[in-house]
């Protein structure tokens, strides 16, 4: 989770939400999470799991749309 | 929730390392899932944990400041928002209170954590990209 709250302090074109998935059950299950952590990116399931910093960086571009 | 008296000197050491202020913004709303009744724990009011808990770490440094509204609206209640752009949807407890407070320490200092090779892919994205980092508790 932080990774990505510090992508969004380094970026202003990232924003960062944490969902705690028993709360919020129904997004959750709308978008397929069915483990933690999942990142979902523009509303889309983008991987499961923590990643070190520059693999996490690295798909966050690809699912900016950065790199094809 | 009570903060242990261990958990409130770990989370005051970090707190104390603030460069500026970080303001907290909790919003209670109608809820999803209002009460949950969970194992060996109980009922569990997740707006007024939270709001309890972000009392609770606003008090170990002059630095945070937190506001609390109510809304009508249906939505993903409780809301907190870390200085302008960090937020938690949810009560966050167990290992995520680590992230929460680790997200109060990210925005209340000037400099990035993140490596220069980070900063720099991060400096030419074109487009925006929203993350939502769905965890849980343990």
């Amino acid at each position: 989770m932080l990774l990505a709250y510090r992508c969004a302090l380094a970026s202003p074109r990232v924003s960062a939400a944490a969902v705690e998935a028993t709360e919020f059950a129904v997004a959750a299950d709308r978008h397929g999470v069915v483990s933690v952590p999942a990142i979902v990116a523009n509303g889309r399931l983008a991987w499961v799991g923590n990643l070190p910093e520059p693999a996490f960086v690295e798909r966050l571009l690809r699912a900016a749309g950065a790199r094809a | 929730m009570e903060l242990g008296e261990h958990e409130r000197e770990a989370i005051r050491g970090i707190l104390d390392g603030l460069e500026r202020d970080v303001p907290l913004e909790l919003v209670l709303g109608p809820e999803e899932s209002p009460v949950a009744v969970i194992g060996g724990v109980g009922e569990i009011d997740f707006g007024a944990e939270t709001q309890a808990l972000l009392e609770q770490i606003a008090g170990l440094s002059e630095r945070v400041c937190l506001t609390v509204a109510e809304v009508d609206e249906r939505g993903r209640w409780p809301r907190t928002t870390v200085g302008e752009r960090l937020v938690y949807h949810g009560l966050p407890w167990g290992y995520e209170l680590t992230a929460l407070v680790g997200a109060i320490a990210e925005a209340g200092v000037a400099a990035s954590s993140l490596s220069d090779a980070s900063l720099a892919a991060l400096g030419v994205l074109e487009h925006d990209v929203t993350l939502e980092v769905y965890v849980t508790p343990t």
